[in-house]
């Protein structure tokens, strides 16, 4: 056997592509492509009335991407200090290029409160237990199928206005919404955006054997209100006052929350199985670490350039590593790490 | 009942990115036809840091779209190529990924139950010296190796991606062989 057919059978192997892994990085692409149609000058396209009226501005779909973005970038938590929001899409990156130096604001204005938990409103009980998943503003329910092709999104709609792909006024059971497709070689998809109640919009996208219209008028019809806490695997309870949740990731394994306002900086905690006692000089942009001691037990906080690192274990034994902004006092980091608890995912 | 429909017929790699430099939703397939092959490339070399290095594979390749060049490459070299590239920032994670391997072995629980203990004991050792020898390649030598090894790459297509000579490539992957197969001290035997 030569090293070529060795390396093949006996090399390292590594975890295959999950359907929310496949789905996030898909949804970034879709995000950078529709990004970059929507600033093209394509005067050609064929928008309704509601498109025409705010093309800049981002639909349903492509939030859902953007959703998925955002949670990605999560997944690396050496960025967690962020210049300006992932979902600001203002033109392709530099491919490699390095992050510009976030702006810190001074320390000492930072106001720890009690995070509140998140509930997500509605239900279709007919596809069974979704998993959820979430971006900036929205926490997405999504009801996969054994075929990830079929999988079914469902969000509350707070911009039911704004869209970029083509869509068509349609009626649901006598309540105004629109409907706009996406199709390609290898998916159909449809997104049914309703008002569901005076006021209240909800927003229904359809893969697969979903993606038609006659599938997500039918899907719609079958919501109903059931309001459900979403499970996390790790839950911050202490976070600065005005700050929102940014998203989350792999059932709630990673959670984040950002400061609305410019320049957007932002925490996370990442949850694992076994503590990450990494040594300090693998951390990006280290600079000093200490012992510490978080609610009794063993803690290892590192300070980087931009940002501070948290290690520790949790009762069970799991750990979890937190990073904030270096605007944080050491104490702020160690309050907030207390307030981490496993959750109920 | 539902209706037949026949099944799709796939507009050609090369078709889809010419397409989507004017309808940049064209591009959008490529991911549904590739995505799987470079992850599993990209987890074989980084494990869990895949899921984003997928990503950052195919933004970076969508972005260079008006660069490819379908006389030179199929699209799937062309998107190993570019994941190779990705790899290049994360050289250090690599590295520590295969020195931490070669430590503690990495079988799956499970995996390689039905054969013989002896055989389940050679091959755990010769999974950690592979690990080893990727670990101590240079990363330009592991990078044309593990392209052959591990994407299917001939070393046109090598040459083609990397943009370098082909005879760096013979070079460079004969010195990657050699190396490798002197730390397999497990087979020596088999020499």
């Amino acid at each position: 056997m030569n090293e070529i057919k060795i390396l093949e059978t006996y090399g390292p192997d590594g975890p295959s592509l999950s359907d929310e892994a496949r789905q996030a990085a898909r949804s970034r692409l879709l995000a950078e492509i529709t990004a970059v149609t929507a600033y093209a000058d394509r005067p050609a396209l064929p928008v309704t009335r509601r498109v025409a009226s705010g093309l800049l501005r981002l639909p349903p779909l492509v939030r859902m991407a953007l959703a998925g973005a955002a949670v990605t970038a999560m997944a690396v938590l050496a960025v967690t200090v962020l210049p300006q929001p992932p979902e600001a899409t203002q033109g392709p990156p530099v491919a490699g290029g390095e992050e510009p130096p976030p702006v810190l604001p001074s320390t000492g204005s930072i106001k720890l409160v009690a995070a509140t938990a998140l509930e997500f409103p509605y239900a279709l009980p007919l596809l069974g237990e979704p998993s959820f998943t979430s971006g900036p503003a929205d926490v997405i329910a999504v009801y996969k199928s054994a075929d990830p092709v079929n999988d079914v999104l469902l969000w509350p709609e707070a911009n039911p206005d704004e869209s970029y792909f083509p869509t068509r006024d349609i009626s649901v059971d006598g309540r105004p919404g629109h409907i706009s497709f996406y199709h390609d070689d290898t998916s159909d998809m449809a997104s049914l955006t309703w008002e569901r109640r005076p006021g209240e919009w909800v927003t229904i996208v359809g893969n697969g054997r979903y993606g038609s219209e006659e599938a997500v008028l039918q899907l719609a019809r079958q919501v109903v209100d059931q309001p459900q806490r979403v499970p996390f695997q790790i839950a911050i309870g202490l976070v600065p006052d005005g700050w929102e949740l940014r998203g989350f990731k792999m059932d709630g394994a990673i959670v984040s929350y950002r400061d609305p306002a410019p320049p957007h900086l932002s925490l996370a905690v990442q949850w694992k199985p076994t503590p990450d006692w990494r040594p300090d000089s693998d951390v990006d942009g280290f600079e000093a670490g200490q012992d510490v001691t978080v609610d009794g037990r063993h803690a290892r906080l590192v300070r980087t350039r931009e940002t501070w690192m948290l290690t520790t274990t949790l009762p069970d034994g799991s750990g979890f590593t937190l990073q904030v902004p270096r605007s944080f006092t050491p104490d702020q980091v160690i309050a907030v790490a207390e307030s981490v608890r496993r959750g109920d995912s | 009942m539902n209706e037949l429909r026949s099944p799709p017929v796939q507009t050609a790699d090369d078709v889809l990115i010419r397409e989507s430099i004017r309808e940049p939703e064209r591009f959008a397939p490529l991911f549904d036809r590739h995505a799987d092959a470079v992850h599993r490339y990209l987890a074989r070399r980084i494990g869990e840091s895949a899921d984003d290095l997928l990503a950052e594979t195919f933004l970076v390749a969508f972005r260079r779209r008006a660069a490819y060049q379908p006389t030179q490459l199929d699209v799937r070299p062309w998107l190993f190529g570019i994941a190779t590239n990705v790899l290049r920032r994360h050289v250090r994670q690599e590295g520590r990924r295969y020195r931490a391997l070669a430590r503690v072995g990495w079988s799956e629980p499970g995996a390689y139950a039905d054969d013989p203990p002896d055989d389940r004991l050679d091959a755990q050792a010769l999974r950690a010296e592979l690990a080893a020898a990727l670990a101590a390649l240079k990363p330009a030598d592991r990078d044309v190796l593990l392209l052959v090894a591990w994407a299917q790459l001939s070393y046109a297509e090598i040459a083609a991606t990397l943009e370098i000579p082909i005879g760096t490539v013979r070079s460079r992957l004969n010195r990657a062989r050699r190396l490798t197969r002197a730390a397999l001290t497990s087979l020596e035997e088999d020499r």
